[in-house]
């Protein structure tokens, strides 16, 4: 346990929100040996409370709340909270994952998940804190034998230039903008389309299924551009 | 309902049920009467022409003719009136008298009075027979609309339905609006047909009031009106069911004896129509109730074995590892350890199938179809269950130009992933796994096959069973749901699914998905996607 906001992961504050006293054991123990500072909270009251005066650089959120609807929590931490959120959801809650990413969550987990699972998490959401980094779309982007310059725009895989249509190049970026992390569809068709096209997720697939085609060695197991059903896409990175 | 029906009166309620005003049966009668003095006169132009060549004696025959002819078509009226003026114009053209109208001699008389009693012989049978033929027809169209509106009825599987049929056929006999109510608990609840015009609240107080009658009292409380409306009582078998309400269209005379009776052989009907559905109803919850008791009763024995099994072995791992920390080495503690996890894998993904077939079984769940590029699902599939196919050779053979298909892809993923699982599981290590995609006019077919042993072919239908378990599958852990979830799956999409051998060995799971159309070209077609690749 470190003190100072040093060099990642060490140091960086969790607020654990989970009603469940196993989970929050198991994930108090996990997290403090993996260099975090936990702090814990069992509602979602208490977890607004703690949040604005303890300042966090990261919530762990659980949505069945005993007392408020998680999705709600997430839309107020929003309104001030810069730091990332991510959501831990039962199993048939598709709605309320997606709900709470389109409220502003950075990405989710699943019950029951894996140690590993939930650290490459974190991880992804600390490194992507967009809010505060801005991330400008310039320089090279390189995962699994992709490799797109951004300056550019020039893609390849495993060297071999691919030749993609703007529209195609621009959902790319996208994904990429937000690499590791899931990008549920009404944000894709928001950055790629337009607010106009929010509920046309068909034609996302289509390019989804396009851009797989053309960027995987086999679009049916794919390796870089993953679907997470009913929810949206995922960039997946090396080592996440 | 409480008279026994006799066949309706022969003045009333002609075919189709128009009303005859009272005017059009004047203007009829009238017709009647010029018809009968036409007929006369035109025997009298005949007697004329017959005059020379016959004596007197015949002449009468053409007016026998003409009143007989009257008779029998007009009734007795217009045949007094045709016999009238028959002996009139006879003895007037065709009597030699003197100077006065009146014959000399009374012999004529006879003649009158002979052919009055034919007329009005003729005239009583006729018009008898004809009551007859109308009371035959009035039968036959009685019968005929039962007959109709049983068949209706028969037809009708849903209570709407039924009121539809009811509603039609009291409209089409009677020409005025119908309702049909049931009870509801003590009360009657009208059974609503879309797009029709509601009962209004004075009517169905008044239904229910008729109704607590009839149910306190009995079958002795007849139909009831009040104004225009009439009420009639449904019962079957002495048991009160409901109530069928009936308005007058118009025109005031709808209420005679055969109208009443016809509806209540209709309210007979429906009754016993309505009494089918409620007891089908019956049946099937309590139909249900079985079933769900019976899996229950499954669930319970097959949740003792599955669960307390891996819990067993669990528990075990864990108090091994807690009270000989000291003891064990680090290969032990990382075995120990890895057949927890093994364990836990295996309890959870127990209790989500079983959640998943209870949702999918409640029938709450509503499969939500959005348009989809099946290699997408595909792909999903695929990479769930990666871990499972390491060291197989999987081949993917999907056509690069399939259409999008209208699926809930959570479902459909769900349905691959278990194939896939069971394939990984049931089969030796090492042995290739193939999927295939295609697609013909009416579905998409999708098919995972294994190089496994196969399912013997008196098992081929019982492995969707839920709980059921082949014999090569006896202990490999975590069977008995998928299967049957996937056929849930595939029946929540209109589809099926089933398994064959495969030819050269192995078995080949299959189901089909049947095809809705594409929508519209995608967004931003103008820079033709694929195209520059």
């Amino acid at each position: 346990m470190k003190d100072t906001k040093g060099g990642p992961p060490g140091g960086y504050q969790v607020l654990v929100v989970e009603d469940e006293p196993q989970v929050r054991r198991f994930l108090r123990v996990t997290l403090r040996v993996n260099g975090y500072r936990v702090a814990e909270a069992t509602s979602g009251v208490e977890a607004m409370a703690f949040a604005e005066s303890r300042r966090p650089d990261l919530i762990v959120l659980d949505l069945g709340l005993p007392d408020v609807d998680g999705v709600e929590v997430v839309a107020k931490l929003r309104a001030w909270f810069q730091g990332p959120i991510v959501v831990v959801s039962a199993r048939h809650q598709e709605n309320e994952k997606v709900r709470a990413l389109d409220a502003g969550a950075d990405d989710y987990l699943t019950k029951p998940f894996g140690t590993s699972e939930l650290l490459a998490r974190l991880r992804v959401a600390l490194r992507h804190d967009t809010r505060k980094a801005g991330d400008p779309e310039q320089g090279v982007f390189q995962a699994g034998g992709l490799r797109v310059d951004l300056d550019r725009h020039e893609v390849s895989v495993k060297g071999r230039a691919v030749k993609l249509t703007p529209l195609e190049y621009r959902l790319l970026t996208t994904l990429i903008r937000h690499a590791g992390k899931v990008v549920t569809s009404r944000q894709l068709l928001r950055e790629v389309w337009g607010e106009a096209h929010l509920e046309e997720a068909h034609y996302l697939r289509v390019y989804m299924s396009v851009l797989r085609r053309k960027l995987e060695d086999d679009p049916t197991r794919p390796r870089m551009l993953l679907t997470e059903q009913s929810v949206g896409y995922r960039l997946r990175v090396d080592r996440d | 309902m409480s008279r026994t029906t006799q066949p309706p009166a022969a003045t009333s309620v002609p075919a189709g049920g128009t009303v005859r005003t009272a005017r059009g049966r004047r203007l009829r009668l009238l017709i009647a009467y010029a018809v009968a003095v036409l007929v006369v006169a035109l025997a009298t132009l005949l007697a004329f022409k017959l005059h020379p060549l016959v004596d007197p004696a015949n002449i009468i025959m053409v007016y026998l003719l003409a009143v007989v002819l009257v008779a029998a078509r007009l009734g007795h009226g217009p045949s007094i009136v045709a016999t009238v003026l028959s002996v009139g114009s006879f003895v007037y053209c065709f009597v030699p008298h003197e100077n006065s109208l009146v014959p000399s001699d009374l012999r004529y008389l006879a003649t009158f009075t002979i052919l009055l009693c034919v007329g009005l012989i003729v005239a009583t049978l006729t018009s008898r027979l004809r009551a007859q033929v109308v009371a035959t027809q009035q039968r036959e169209l009685r019968s005929q609309a039962l007959y109709q509106l049983s068949r209706g009825l028969a037809a009708a599987e849903t209570r709407s339905a039924l009121a539809t049929v009811v509603r039609q056929h009291v409209q089409a006999v009677i020409g005025g609006a119908s309702w049909l109510l049931e009870r509801r608990g003590d009360q009657l609840a009208v059974i609503e047909t879309p797009g029709d015009e509601p009962l209004s609240p004075t009517a169905l107080t008044e239904a229910n009031r008729v109704w607590r009658a009839c149910t306190t009292v009995g079958r002795g409380a007849a139909a009831r009106r009040s104004d225009d409306m009439i009420f009639l009582p449904m019962f079957v078998a002495n048991q009160p069911v409901g109530l069928l309400c009936c308005r007058d269209a118009g025109g005031g005379s709808w209420g005679s004896a055969a109208a009443l009776h016809l509806l209540e052989a209709f309210a007979n009907n429906a009754a016993i129509a309505l009494h089918r559905l409620i007891v089908g109803d019956e049946m099937r919850s309590s139909q249900q109730r079985i079933d769900q008791e019976q899996t229950r009763n499954v669930l319970l024995s097959s949740m003792s074995h599955d669960f307390r099994t891996p819990l067993a072995s669990i528990m075990g791992a864990i108090t091994t590892l807690i009270d000989n920390d000291d003891k064990l080495d680090r290969a032990s503690k990382t075995d120990l350890m890895m057949s927890i996890r093994e364990d836990v894998d295996y309890l959870e993904r127990q209790v989500r199938n079983m959640l998943d077939l209870m949702r999918l079984e409640s029938g709450i769940l509503q499969i939500r179809r959005e348009w989809h590029p099946p290699d997408e699902v595909i792909g999903g599939a695929m990479t769930r269950v990666e871990p499972l196919l390491v060291g197989r050779q999987v081949t993917t053979d999907i056509p690069p130009t399939l259409p999008l298909v209208a699926i809930d892809a959570i479902l459909v993923e769900q349905l691959l992933v278990n194939l896939l699982e069971n394939a990984a599981r049931y089969t030796p290590a090492g042995t290739p796994v193939d999927l295939t995609i295609a697609r013909d006019v009416r579905c998409v077919r999708i098919a995972v096959a294994d190089r496994g042993p196969g399912i013997p072919a008196t098992e081929r239908e019982r492995v969707f069973n839920k709980f059921y378990r082949g014999d090569g599958a006896r202990r490999t852990t975590g069977a008995g749901l998928g299967l049957a979830i996937c056929r849930a799956i595939a029946v929540l999409h209109g589809g099926r699914i089933w398994v064959e051998d495969r030819p050269g060995g192995g078995a080949v799971f299959q189901f089909e998905l049947p095809i809705v159309e594409p929508p519209q070209q995608p967004i931003g077609n103008q820079e033709r996607p694929g195209v520059a690749s």
